[in-house]
């Protein structure tokens, strides 16, 4: 047995020659940064995995690849936006717009790519309150889009939290419904969970408390599912303001320490502290009402 | 004359209705064959609606007219052209119309067997959600993923395993040469680590010769002090004697300054000994790191070959590159 391994390792070295840079090659190494951001980004390590991301698109621009240059283009923009890097968010993405496509006539992205592009264009702008260049971006999306593509669901939720900043809750009611039956045709539970949860915030808003806490908890289960976080504190906090209007001062409380709990160990500084205004909040209502 | 008639009533006899009963089993072997050639139709699927769509492939090698085509292990359809086609060839496959919804047009299909010995069947692979999740209509084209044969697969695996044996066996070589950097570092640190006991023992030495001497010192102190005060006080009186006791006293203070100074050489040379040391060391650093670094390269593309051989391929997940999901709410509590 030994001596085979050492036949098989000599006839191996024997065989050896310089090895050629083929374009699979460089294919290769692409896929694998990107593979490396991916598990960086699961890990919550955003500076390795933009570092990971930007080396992949390098390697995707080098070959001409407009499939790795809009996967990685989109990526990087998502680890830059979490870091609050909104202007480097923005510089990867009109590496894929239809204005980059003038300049090089060569790349041709699909439609799929360029809706993806105009949404994370519409969620910039919605992160930094521009709220109608967001409208705009979100447009160009549902024109890519067309009838039905694997984002309407996400679109339509984007177009739902639009109309909820400007106040119109109807109109987000029917935006998140749209995005609820889409989602659930694709059987997509990120965006159903993200639908039910603007419904319920959107029954909130009208007062209806008892709808509210239907959908909020339909998608609390199913952001448990997931394995959400952020999205589970948001669920809990948003239950918790509809126990409260409900008049159940203890049931609200109890969600806002779940709610506390939970961003607290996700290290989520932002829900940790909106968690603790709502609790003390309660506890001053509380003792108000004693 | 009468038993001819009889004859010929009884033969009228026994064949009538014979035409009836020919006629009958004509029939009913007729139905019969149509029967089973409707059954075989049916168990083909003629009477199932197929949508037929095409992929491009550079040879047609393991591919016929006939051969199953499968979309998750469940067959689907069947190939039903190859034409030629530049370059390569064309291939026409007919899905059965129930399964389209199924087939969306980023699908991909794919030559392989039931292990590396059975019967060839193309596949379908969905893709994934980057990809077009439309379904495929009538004409539509799907990307082929051809797949390697076994010398292309020997070939690779020399070709993927070349740079990494041609590193290793650089690293090895560089080991074995005693003039090497590597072998230089390591026999400079054996030699730093041996010298530490010793440069130990010489700061212990050191640290008891300065007490040692610091204590006599103060002896000496203390003794001129009282001598002093002796002096002092008899200064007066012993003008004489004090001319005799001053050769004495510049003797013993001249023995104190010469420890001392023995002490202060003592400790720059330990000191010069031991900076040395530090020096060889941090000279080495930087090739130990250098090393170091090469040898986690080397691993890395071990690691990398081995990844890419056939042997482990198929149990690795498919190379593609991947989008993260585009989430409507990534940005809505910060608001």
């Amino acid at each position: 047995m030994k001596f085979l391994g050492l036949f098989l390792g000599a006839l191996l070295l024997g065989c050896s020659q310089p090895p050629k840079a083929t374009t699979a090659a460089r294919q290769e190494a692409a896929i694998e940064a990107n593979r490396r951001g991916e598990t960086y980004v699961r890990h919550g390590e955003l500076d390795n995995a933009a570092r990971s991301y930007r080396e992949a698109l390098r390697l995707s621009q080098s070959l001409e690849d407009p499939e790795g240059i809009a996967a990685n283009a989109i990526n990087l923009s998502i680890v830059r936006q979490r870091q609050g890097r909104f202007a480097e968010a923005r510089a990867s993405l009109a590496l894929v717009t239809e204005d980059a496509l003038l300049s090089r006539p060569n790349l041709r992205f699909s439609s799929l790519r360029l809706t993806e592009v105009s949404l994370r264009h519409a969620l910039l702008d919605l992160d930094e309150r521009r709220f109608s260049s967001a409208q705009e971006w979100l447009t160009r999306s549902s024109q890519h889009c067309g009838g039905r593509c694997p984002l309407s669901a996400a679109i339509a939720n984007v177009r739902a939290q639009l109309a909820l900043q400007a106040g119109r809750v109807d109109d987000a009611a029917a935006a998140a419904r749209s995005a609820h039956d889409a989602s659930r045709a694709a059987g997509d539970r990120a965006e159903l969970a993200n639908a039910l949860r603007l419904l319920g915030i959107a029954a909130l808003r009208r007062g209806d408390f008892v709808n509210a806490r239907t959908h909020l908890e339909q998608a609390l289960a199913l952001d448990r599912e997931i394995g959400a976080p952020r999205k589970i504190a948001l669920d809990l906090l948003a239950l918790g303001r509809a126990a409260a209007l409900g008049g159940e001062h203890d049931a609200a409380r109890a969600y806002y320490v779940r709610a506390l709990a939970v961003s607290e160990a996700d290290r989520d500084s932002a829900g940790v502290a909106e968690a603790r205004a709502l609790l003390e909040a309660a506890d001053k209502a509380a003792a108000t009402g004693k | 004359m009468n038993e001819k008639q009889t004859d010929q009533t009884r033969a009228l006899r026994r064949f009538r209705g014979i035409r009836r009963q020919v006629n009958a089993f004509l029939l009913t072997a007729l139905a019969g064959f149509v029967g089973v050639v409707g059954l075989v139709a049916w168990k083909q699927g003629m009477f199932v609606h197929h949508t037929n769509i095409y992929f491009h492939a550079p040879d047609a090698t393991g591919i016929n007219q006939g051969m199953a085509v499968r979309l998750h292990g469940v067959p689907v359809g069947a190939v039903k052209d190859v034409a030629f086609a530049e370059p390569g060839v064309r291939v026409r496959i007919g899905i059965n119309s129930d399964h389209i919804p199924r087939l969306p047009r980023g699908a991909q299909a794919r030559l392989s067997r039931e292990g590396y010995v059975g019967a060839a069947s193309i596949h379908i692979l969905p893709g994934t959600a980057a990809t077009d999740r439309t379904p495929v209509t009538e004409g539509d084209e799907i990307r082929f993923v051809a797949q390697k044969g076994m010398t292309d697969m020997l070939d690779e695996v020399r070709q993927q395993m070349t740079p990494a044996f041609q590193e290793l066996r650089k690293a090895a070589a560089e080991m074995a040469d005693p003039q090497s950097d590597f072998r230089r570092s390591v026999s400079a640190m054996r030699e730093l680590v041996e010298e530490l006991p010793a440069a130990s023992r010489e700061l212990r030495q050191l640290m008891r010769d300065t007490d040692r001497t610091m204590l006599t010192l103060g002896r000496q102190a203390e003794t001129v002090g009282k001598q002093a005060e002796v002096t002092l006080t008899i200064l007066s009186r012993l003008g004489t004697q004090s001319e005799e006791q001053l050769p004495m006293l510049a003797g013993k203070l001249a023995t104190t300054l010469d420890s001392l100074n023995a002490t202060a050489t003592q400790v720059r040379e330990t000191t010069r000994a031991n900076g040395e040391a530090l020096r060889e060391l941090l000279t080495q650093a930087p090739e130990l790191v250098r090393g170091s670094g090469e040898l986690v390269r080397d691993t890395q593309e071990l690691t990398a070959a081995a990844r890419r051989t056939w042997l482990l391929r198929d149990y690795l997940e498919p190379s593609e590159m991947r989008t993260l999901p585009v989430d409507s709410f990534e940005s809505f509590g910060k608001r």
